[in-house]
């Protein structure tokens, strides 16, 4: 019961994944469509919470310095009907992440796409992002 | 003549049911049949700011190492930064709700904050893996009662002012029955085994507002409003 | 009359009611065509967006006064100003851009969205307050004319916008919705407004609503929680000299005949 429950939410997430359930949306004063960016790195932090969720990651350098990096991300509800699950993005997983830079020269960006190590990818842009 | 004999007949079985206890009260019935809960009511009593007021025996059984964590934990209530007061608090906030039903629902709206929930009174199963401020909620039908399951409730809420938490494992069960005309009986069973002993009760009516022409107004919370998180609509005193 | 024939009356009269206005319950899903970044045409990428060729408004011109138009263009270049951002109440027609659940009883009909937690009240009765009051989401009055639910929308704060580009309205936005049952799966939704403060002659607007899979059902979104975008907020990129459509002309004014 349950399971199929679950199963039917997967779908209708599927076809609604395209239209928008939350309005906050600052995107165009923070970020720059301008400046894409794809970084890998280790997961430190997920934040699922309203009104944007957040993944923060370690990312090398070429010196090998570390730094820490914020993506935001769509909110939990949104997650949830895109087929992500609990323990999907933890701290400690190695994930690559496809978005746009932060415009105020933060270590920040908004996620567009992240990709796992076996190649799986979830698309946790916030609706309100192309593509 | 027929209506005669009917009116007596009618005030017989009236009088039969005077006679039994005051919870043989029926309601009148919605088009699909139910209890009728619609209106827009209110509790009156101080469970916003200790909900240890509206318990049974006015304690609540903290298992004590749940007592320490909240004696060391945050000082300021949520609600402050606007955020969703939680189950069962959000019944007993001093705003109005109005109930609304229809087959398969009942959806109470709030005047605070403009929350809401939509409850199925199809008795379907839980959302699973993700929580919510207000929790999920799944509802039945017991006879007179609404009955309703609370799960999935975060653990970033008080029960009241006086800074009483809980955990992510709370769980609650509420009950709604009309009494009367103008008044429900709410009781909600509230159970966390990483907070209390055992589960508890809170229990108060829930009294309708018979001021004409009452309705909701938006009341709208803005973090950083001058510390004034909670201020109620503007209403003008009624003309008697 | 005997009681068992007026009950049978009134439930007669009941459904009878009942049948003869649509029903217009259920989860709607509006197609509106990306109105919350801007009700006008734009560009894919305005605002990470993915573009309207013909925005929702009709003519494709907001008829702004001349210092309407200016502060928009102000608003955009100062988007800390943006209310949305601030997980402010979006305000009507703004909050129909989101998913809802439609309730229809006879004295009220209550739309539920997921979006900033927020529901409206459609009083089926009574009067707009004249009492000064003024709600981000307006007060609003319905009745049925035929096929289509009306709804007059009056005390409306200045704070509410249309959309993120900075297309503002003032206290004295007035606004008329028209949503008519096209069929079981399509609401057509058709809105007046007019603001004599801002604008120079009354605009329409229109979108409609697709009935949601089975399976949608609203659930609970906060926004006050995990709001940290203000920080980021950078007011160097003129938005404006991005944004390419008409504000406002004397032009525009002339083709709206007033």
């Amino acid at each position: 019961m349950k399971s199929k429950f679950l199963m039917l939410a997967a779908c209708a997430a599927l076809l609604v994944a395209a239209l928008p359930a939350l309005a906050h949306h600052s995107f165009a004063a923070e970020y720059d469509i301008n400046k894409p960016c794809k970084m890998t790195g280790v997961v430190t932090k997920f934040d699922l919470t309203n009104p944007h969720s957040w993944i923060y990651i370690d990312v090398k350098d070429e010196k090998g310095n570390v730094v820490n990096w914020g993506f935001e991300t769509a909110g939990p509800n949104s997650l949830y009907r895109r087929g992500y699950k609990k323990g999907m993005i933890t701290p400690g997983t190695t994930v690559t992440i496809q978005g746009y830079l932060a415009k105020d020269g933060s270590h920040t960006g908004n996620a567009h796409n992240v990709i796992f190590e076996d190649g799986k990818v979830i698309p946790l842009g916030s609706e309100t992002n192309p593509g | 003549m027929p209506n005669r004999q009917l009116f007596i007949a009618l005030l017989a079985f009236a009088s039969l049911g005077l006679a039994q206890t005051k919870t043989a009260y029926t309601a009148p019935r919605t088009i699909d049949g139910k209890p009728d809960l619609q209106g827009i009511w209110m509790t009156r009593n101080a469970a916003s700011f200790d909900v240890s007021e509206v318990a049974e025996n006015r304690q609540i059984p903290y298992l004590p190492e749940a007592l320490e964590r909240e004696q060391k934990g945050d000082r300021v209530d949520p609600i402050a930064h606007c955020s969703m007061p939680g189950v069962p608090r959000i019944t007993y906030m001093p705003f109005p709700i109005q109930i609304m039903q229809r087959p398969g629902y009942v959806v109470f709206l709030y005047e605070y904050q403009h929350d809401h929930r939509i409850v199925q009174t199809n008795a379907r199963t839980h959302l699973e893996d993700i929580d919510f401020y207000l929790g999920d909620s799944v509802g039945r039908w017991e006879g007179e009662t609404l009955v309703i399951d609370v799960t999935n409730l975060n653990d970033k809420t008080w029960l009241d002012s006086a800074r009483h938490t809980h955990s992510d494992q709370l769980h609650v069960v509420e009950r709604y029955t009309r009494l009367g005309p103008d008044v429900i009986a709410y009781e909600a069973t509230i159970e966390d085994p990483k907070t209390y002993s055992k589960p508890w009760k809170i229990a108060m009516p829930l009294h309708r507002i018979t001021e004409a022409g009452f309705e909701l107004r938006e009341q709208e919370c803005m973090e950083g409003d001058s510390g004034r998180a909670i201020h109620p609509p503007y209403r003008p005193a009624p003309k008697y | 009359m005997r009681p068992a024939v007026k009950f049978a009356l009134f439930l007669f009269a009941s459904f009878a009611s009942a049948q003869s206005v649509p029903d217009l319950e259920g989860v709607w899903q509006p197609q509106q065509n990306n109105a919350m970044f801007s009700v006008l045409p734009h560009k894919p990428g305005f605002l990470l967006g993915t573009g309207s060729k013909t925005g929702i408004v009709e003519g494709g011109v907001l008829p702004y006064q001349p210092w309407a138009a200016e502060r928009v263009k102000y608003r955009l270049d100062h988007m800390d100003m943006d209310p949305t951002g601030h997980c402010h109440y979006e305000g009507v027609p703004h909050a129909m851009y989101f998913p809802f659940q439609l309730f229809q009883t006879g004295t009220d009909i209550a739309m539920v969205f997921e979006n900033m937690h927020a529901y409206r009240i459609i009083h089926m009765q009574g009067q707009h307050p004249k009492d000064g009051y003024q709600a981000w989401m307006g007060d609003s009055r319905g009745h049925w004319e035929g096929k289509t639910l009306v709804v007059d929308v009056a005390n409306n704060n200045d704070k509410s916008v249309f959309d993120m580009a900075g297309h503002f309205h003032t206290d004295a936005l007035h606004v008329v919705e028209r949503f008519t049952s096209i069929d079981h799966d399509n609401i057509a939704y058709d809105v007046t407004l007019d603001d004599v403060k801002a604008f120079t002659r009354p605009f329409k607007m229109h979108f409609s609503f697709k009935r949601a899979p089975k399976e949608f059902q609203i659930m609970e979104a906060g926004c006050f929680e995990g709001e940290r975008d203000q920080v980021h907020f950078n007011d160097t990129v003129k938005l404006s000299e991005h944004y390419d459509h008409e504000l406002n002309t004397e032009a525009g004014a002339k083709k709206g005949g007033k």
